[in-house]
């Protein structure tokens, strides 16, 4: 069992160096730590219980003789141990309460990491062996028959089965949180909160189980406790069980470890891509564009040699050209990756920029912002320019007078991303078009200046930041764009 | 949120240094270094305190003692594997062979030479003519002498003799008279025996003394180590299983309530304080229940079983004392230290201040330990604890036997069953145990 608890040592540190910048962070430290901590104190129970009981220590055989060479210089007692054991379980308790909450979109979800802590610290406390040994040990001699250190020890097991409850209620609630998140989660999340569970879940089976008994103080306090008295509790059929389950445990975590990271290698392959495929797509575009500028300059070199009586007219179709020109240039120019600087950007700076620009050219509009203040590392122009073309579609669908175009904002924290939701109250898109919406030249609404591209830049732009955008209409009326973005934003 | 996690952190490091009771190396001594099964607030404890201030005055030399209790084996065997070795080691000798002697492998000095070539402390011929012979022989390895016995306990049914006398009780001498006179308690509503049915080897304390009236020692060690399992054909087993069986709740039920969950020293002190009649315990009782009891206490031996061959005058010795490990670095003066122990007035002290019995016979024994000093001195033949099994196969022991047993005396399975069951396993711990 030492060499797995090695790999869990090895894991932990890969997946939590992973997820150094994320809120998971301090609970995947408690958890793992608690787990480790837990170990080195079964290790050392075990060993002495075992060798108590004259037989060889069935889960940590191969490290026996190193045991009692380092308790040469630790010297712990059996209490020692318990307390070792009892850090351990309230850390990795702690661990999965925090993981299973911080998973949780929930405005009280500091109040009850709050909660979580403070009553940590009291278990920790009421289980400390010292405090046990004070209101349980039997006070005077043994044999004294009013003694109240009598009467509370045998109230003793009851007190260590309320804590052991207390662990298992915990552990279980931690993964039917997990479970109904993942259940209510969001599409884009699901794989990644899937890998969560599907690593996390059986090490947590796989501790109630190691640790199905604990804890179990009830001789240690007795003024001629025995160790020898003291069974280890199990029996060999669970040693096997317990050997299966460690194994089925490790095998998962470590396929999630590396399932994890490829999903993160997608978010930079991405990136990659998106510079390869609009290199690709400028190359496109500035072929199709200078031979259509091309035309256009045509076009305006005829206008020019129209006759005087004409000139009203050929100065109008001059300008047209001009303005043509100059948008198919601007076009090649944006889509310079070389371009998109990555930088800290408070996004409801953003949100109040653009809303500005748009109140400032459209009258019969109402903007309504609900975001709350972070920070995200983006593009701070590439990121405008993606709620411009989101609400100037919102505006060039809107064709009714009769009433007023809301646009809301809103921007919440889910997960380790940031969800921005952009909702109209127009007539929204058909349901065949919802697909094709993201297409490069697909547009509901062509005309002369819109030649769909918008979204398709949309897309292209929160994929290099890692994240992901979809449309669907609204319960009632209207169009919900939702943009996901990491919060640790694009990496390079 | 913040201040939560560090308050957090601070209480836990706090609580994880406290943990540690960190060594330094070993220093260079100028005393015996005696580490000792006695905890600190015990009389053996004081009396052993006191020993090595006479010893010091006498010699000059200074003994520094450690009081681990009962788990001193566990304790030292860090210290033991770092070389860092006690000069003296003190627990019950069956507890000292199972953890010095492993196949044949000693680890402990000899005491044959000190034994065989010198003379005794009043001048005997011989410094082992101090001891019962019989008992010593049953803990020599090869004929050799490592253990250096100091206090001789038996057991047997240690009871109120008080309650006794005024219901007019007589002493049980075998196992109908035992039955009737329990009969006669429960009867009166007092529990006729105190169990502590949460210490298995208190529990086994049954089954190995029907086996031993009924057979002799002897037979319990031989049932543990036929790997064949075929021992356990014999009837007797089964007869001893019927007997211990029928004291509990599914027969006489002669227990206390709640005997099967009743936690260490729960039951001893129920007796005590005179809510049972009686108990089946080692000779240290007495002793240790000094203070806590107003009745006089009396002793019977374990009844006779009619047409058993065992006999009476089978007693068990139980003997603690002391061992010098190898590598200790002050072996001869431990060895003075011992001699000094056995001198007759240092063992009367023994008697005086911790009623416990000495390994002599030489000595004036108070009227509480007058019964159990005619049950030793009338002892024919002497046997360890449990025939020896404990400390000869532990494993098989605790891990086979025990919890059999238990299911045993409280009822979960029948004799057959039970009979059944440990040939069953007995076999299979041969099998995996080559």
């Amino acid at each position: 069992m030492s060499y797995i608890l090695l790999i869990y040592l090895i894991l932990a540190v890969v997946i939590i160096g992973a997820n150094i910048r994320s809120k998971k962070t301090i609970w995947l430290f408690f958890l793992f730590s608690g787990f480790l901590i837990s170990n080195v104190g079964l290790a050392f129970y075990s060993e002495i219980i075992s060798f108590s009981n004259h037989t060889e220590n069935p889960l940590f055989k191969e490290i026996s003789s190193y045991l009692w060479i380092i308790n040469y210089y630790l010297n712990l007692n059996l209490a020692s141990m318990y307390r070792i054991m009892n850090i351990g379980t309230v850390f990795y308790t702690v661990g999965a309460l925090g993981i299973a909450l911080v998973l949780v979109p929930d405005h009280l979800y500091k109040k009850k990491i709050n909660i979580i802590l403070i009553s940590s610290v009291t278990f920790l406390l009421l289980y400390e062996p010292y405090f046990l040994k004070l209101v349980f040990s039997d006070s005077g001699t043994p044999y004294s028959g009013d003694s109240t250190g009598l009467r509370f020890s045998e109230f003793l097991p009851v007190w260590n089965i309320i804590g052991n409850i207390v662990i298992k209620i915990s552990i279980i609630t931690s993964i039917v949180l997990m479970v109904l998140n993942y259940r209510k989660s969001v599409k884009v999340l699901k794989p990644k909160l899937f890998l969560t569970l599907l690593g996390i879940i059986p090490t947590h089976i796989f501790f109630i189980i190691l640790f199905y008994w604990f804890p179990n103080h009830n001789v240690q306090y007795r003024r001629y406790a025995l160790l020898d008295s003291i069974s280890l509790p199990y029996n060999e059929y669970f040693y096997g069980f317990l050997f299966i389950l460690m194994g089925i445990s490790i095998s998962l975590l470590t396929f999630t470890v590396f399932r994890y990271n490829i999903l993160q290698m997608n978010v930079r392959r991405n990136m990659v891509r998106f510079r390869e495929r609009v290199n690709t797509a400028n190359s496109g575009l500035k072929v199709f564009s200078h031979s259509i500028k091309n035309q256009f300059i045509a076009i305006k070199l005829l206008a020019s040699q129209m006759e005087d009586e004409n000139r009203d007219f050929a100065g109008r179709i001059e300008k047209i050209c001009i303005s043509s020109i100059d948008q198919l240039s601007s076009l090649s120019k944006d889509m310079n990756p070389e371009k998109l600087i990555y930088e800290p950007v408070k996004i409801s700076e953003i949100f109040l920029l653009v809303k500005d620009e748009f109140l400032g050219q459209f009258r019969k509009l109402k903007i309504f912002i609900n975001s709350e203040d972070f920070f995200l590392l983006i593009d701070r122009k590439h990121f405008a320019e993606i709620l411009r073309n989101i609400m100037i579609n919102s505006i060039e669908a809107f064709n009714d007078d009769t009433r007023e175009l809301e646009i809301k904002i809103k921007s919440l924290i889910y997960h380790d991303y940031c969800i921005i939701d952009i909702i109209d109250n127009g007539p929204g898109v058909d349901d065949t078009d919802l697909k094709l919406i993201f297409d490069p030249f697909f547009s509901t609404k062509p005309t002369v200046s819109n030649w769909g591209l918008g979204l398709s830049y949309c897309l292209h732009v929160v994929e290099a930041f890692g994240g992901s955008i979809e449309v669907e209409n609204n319960a009632d009326r209207g169009l919900c764009t939702r943009i996901f973005i990491p919060l640790a934003g694009a990496t390079f | 949120m913040q201040r939560v996690f560090y308050l957090f952190s601070v209480i836990v490091t706090i609580i994880v240094i406290t943990s540690c009771n960190v060594n330094s190396q070993k220093k260079q001594m100028d005393f015996i270094d005696y580490t000792s099964m006695w905890n600190e607030n015990e009389l053996q404890a004081q009396y052993l305190k006191e020993m090595g201030l006479l010893f010091e005055e006498e010699t000059g030399i200074n003994i520094k003692f450690t009081f681990y209790g009962r788990d001193v084996l566990t304790k030292i065997r860090s210290r033991i594997l770092m070389g860092d070795f006690p000069d003296l080691v003190d627990q019950d000798l069956s507890e000292l062979s199972g953890s010095f002697i492993e196949n044949s492998i000693v680890s402990v000095e000899s005491l044959t030479t000190l034994f065989m070539n010198q003379p005794g402390p009043e001048g005997q011929n011989r410094f082992i003519d101090v001891f019962p012979e019989e008992a010593m022989k049953l803990y020599a390895v090869n004929s050799e002498y490592y253990f250096f016995p100091y206090i001789f306990i038996t057991s047997g049914f240690f009871y109120n003799k008080t309650l006794f006398s005024e219901m007019d009780i007589d002493v049980p001498v075998n196992w109908e008279e035992f039955r009737s006179i329990n009969q006669i308690l429960k009867k009166a509503d007092i529990a006729p025996i105190a169990l502590d049915g949460t210490i298995a080897f208190y529990n086994a304390y049954y089954y190995y003394w029907f086996l031993t009236r009924m057979t002799g020692a002897g037979l319990f060690l031989t049932a543990a180590e036929d790997r064949s399992g075929q021992t356990w054909d014999n009837p007797s087993f089964l007869t001893a299983a019927e007997h211990v069986y029928s004291l509990g709740r599914r027969g006489d039920n002669f227990f206390q309530n709640d005997y099967s969950r009743s936690i260490f020293p729960i039951a001893q002190s129920k007796w005590s304080k005179q809510k049972s009649a009686s108990i089946l315990c080692g000779s240290w009782i007495p002793s240790e229940t000094i203070n806590d009891r107003d009745f006089e206490t009396g002793f019977f031996p374990f009844p006779a079983i009619k047409n058993g061959s065992g006999s009476l005058t089978d007693v068990e010795a139980y003997l603690i004392g002391c061992v010098i490990p190898e590598g200790a670095s002050h072996s001869e003066e431990a060895r003075e230290f011992l001699k000094f122990l056995i001198k007759k007035e240092n063992s009367q002290k023994l008697v005086d201040t911790t009623l416990n019995i000495s390994v002599r016979r030489d000595l004036i024994y108070p009227e509480s330990l007058s019964e159990v000093m005619t049950h030793i001195d009338n002892g024919k033949k002497f046997h360890a604890p449990y025939s020896g099994v404990w400390f000869l196969y532990p494993e098989w022991f605790q891990k086979i036997f025990l919890p059999l047993h238990d299911k045993l005396i409280f009822g979960e399975i029948n004799p057959p069953v039970f009979v059944e069951q440990m040939k069953k396993k007995t076999v299979e711990y041969w099998k995996k145990n080559q």
